[in-house]
């Protein structure tokens, strides 16, 4: 198991508890979805499962250890791109963003150079590397935030709301960036309010409600049970209820237009 | 139309002042030490000089070095900033007279008018030589200056990080300032304004606090160093 957080309570500093004995896992080669409410603790939970805050009790595992016993070089492995660009942009300009992490890890600036110039010419940020980041745009902030992680090949990548703000041509972006992940059998753990985002991406899917996770089960169980996303203050993805507006009776229920086409051709 | 408030107009040139220093024309140097190290020395040497010489010539010399250089005309805002901040305040100079038994007469004199003037043109001509280096070698290439004269690599970090953010914090108390004073009904006075801008500057503390502790969360999630 890649990552483990079993019962896991969180509170801030004369604050309410934001996460009470919340508990999952996720494996390689896997990409889990938290949802939930606004303000249900999703980005407390990714936090504390990043190792970046302290479980008032409980345990956060990472490949079978206690994560923070393997802290800061873990970090070596785990990407975390915020929900706000602007929280995790620091640098003078997007080259730097993208170098920060590589400059730890490699003594040649030649061998960082080649590595930035790479992943920027495969993701299209070419023309942003020598632009300070705050000049950027949403969607050029939120490419090089994702880039600035990719950048170290983590195994674990962790995505908070990574299509917030996005047009659907971005967000498709994002999408493909985290199956290319799972494909290199990475995990992914992501939280978002974009039902169609999960439904495309996710295999198992856990809701966060007054501090605790609920499901834990298959993306279609949890994005097909009212209860289950009642629970998250969502409904269920467009192919989903466009099947069931036309009275489509399908073994499987479709949670994507093209599984929805799939289906309708069979 | 409603029209700026002044405090929004001087936030917006305050910030459109410092961003016009993050023009990154930058000279590529290997070694930028020593024409940071040099700038640096003149800034100092002018900003400490006596007289009007020295500063008047250190000014000239960088709108002609600007000039030959292509620099973007932007960089005289911050000096013009600054010559207006200290033309303000030693303007009291002037009216300022020194007895031989050691007490003041307020008159306008020209000696005083002489050192009013002085402190003036030291404070610009520093200010532009600083401006002129920054906008020639880029603040990549100025803190890597810094860095190749062995200064300690936290203050070039914290050098780097009030460079960002500065400007940001007065771009958001823009945005705070104008999203109040929208809901304000009728003509926004100077003394409503200012009012506004304080509630602004809590604020502002506020979300800083804010930041800097993601901040901390953002350095710690990149850094294999980072307890």
């Amino acid at each position: 198991m890649l990552l483990s957080a079993n019962s896991v309570y969180f509170r801030y500093p004369k604050g309410p508890e934001v996460l009470r004995g919340a508990s999952l896992t996720l494996d390689r080669g896997e990409v889990v979805a938290v949802i939930g409410p606004n303000g249900s603790g999703k980005t407390t939970l990714l936090l504390v499962a990043s190792g970046l805050l302290e479980p008032e009790s409980g345990e956060v595992l990472f490949e079978g250890s206690p994560l923070k016993e393997q802290l800061p070089w873990a970090r070596r492995r785990i990407g975390f791109v915020f929900q706000d660009p602007d929280d995790q942009l620091f640098n003078p300009t997007a080259f730097d963003e993208l170098a920060f992490t590589l400059r730890q890890l490699l003594s040649s600036e030649a061998e960082v150079k080649r590595r930035v110039e790479e992943l920027a010419e495969k993701l299209k940020l070419s023309h942003l590397l020598d632009r300070p980041p705050f000049k950027l745009s949403v969607g050029e902030k939120r490419r090089v935030a994702l880039a600035s992680v990719l950048i170290y090949d983590p195994d674990l990548l962790i995505l908070d709301e990574p299509t917030a703000n996005l047009s659907s041509k971005s967000a498709a972006e994002v999408v493909e960036v985290v199956k290319e992940a799972r494909g290199a059998s990475k995990g992914v753990l992501v939280s978002s309010h974009d039902v169609e985002f999960v439904a495309s991406v996710a295999d198992r899917v856990y809701v966060l409600n007054e501090g605790r996770l609920h499901g834990g089960l298959s993306a279609r169980q949890v994005l097909t049970d009212e209860v289950l996303l009642s629970l998250a203050d969502m409904a269920p993805p467009a192919a989903f209820r466009a099947a069931e507006a036309l009275g489509l009776r399908l073994k499987k229920p479709p949670l994507t237009v093209e599984e929805l086409k799939e289906a309708r051709l069979a | 139309m409603r029209t700026r408030s002044l405090a929004a107009r001087f936030l917006e040139a305050l910030a459109e002042a410092l961003e016009a220093l993050e023009h990154d024309v930058g000279l590529s140097l290997r070694r930028p030490a020593l024409p940071t190290a040099l700038s640096l020395a003149l800034t100092f040497l002018v900003a400490f000089s006596s007289g009007i010489l020295i500063p008047a010539a250190a000014f000239i010399s960088c709108l002609l070095a600007s000039l030959a250089f292509k620099l973007p005309r932007s960089w005289i805002k911050p000096v013009l900033a600054v010559a207006l901040w200290a033309g303000f305040v030693s303007a009291p100079l002037a009216f300022i007279e020194l007895t031989s038994s050691g007490a003041f007469r307020l008159e306008l004199n020209a000696k005083g008018a002489y050192e009013a003037l002085s402190l003036t043109l030291r404070a610009a001509a520093s200010t532009s030589i600083f401006t002129a280096s920054i906008q020639l070698l880029g603040w990549r290439g100025w803190l890597q200056g810094l860095e190749g004269l062995r200064i300690p690599k936290l203050l070039v970090r914290l050098t780097m990080l009030s460079l960002f953010y500065i400007p940001l914090f007065l771009r958001e108390a823009l945005r705070m300032l104008l999203a109040r004073e929208a809901r304000m009904l009728g003509r926004v006075g100077a003394k409503q304004s200012w009012r506004l801008m304080a509630t602004v500057v809590g604020d502002l503390l506020l979300r800083g606090h804010d930041r800097a502790w993601r901040l901390e969360r953002a350095f710690m999630a990149r850094s294999l160093h980072y307890p």
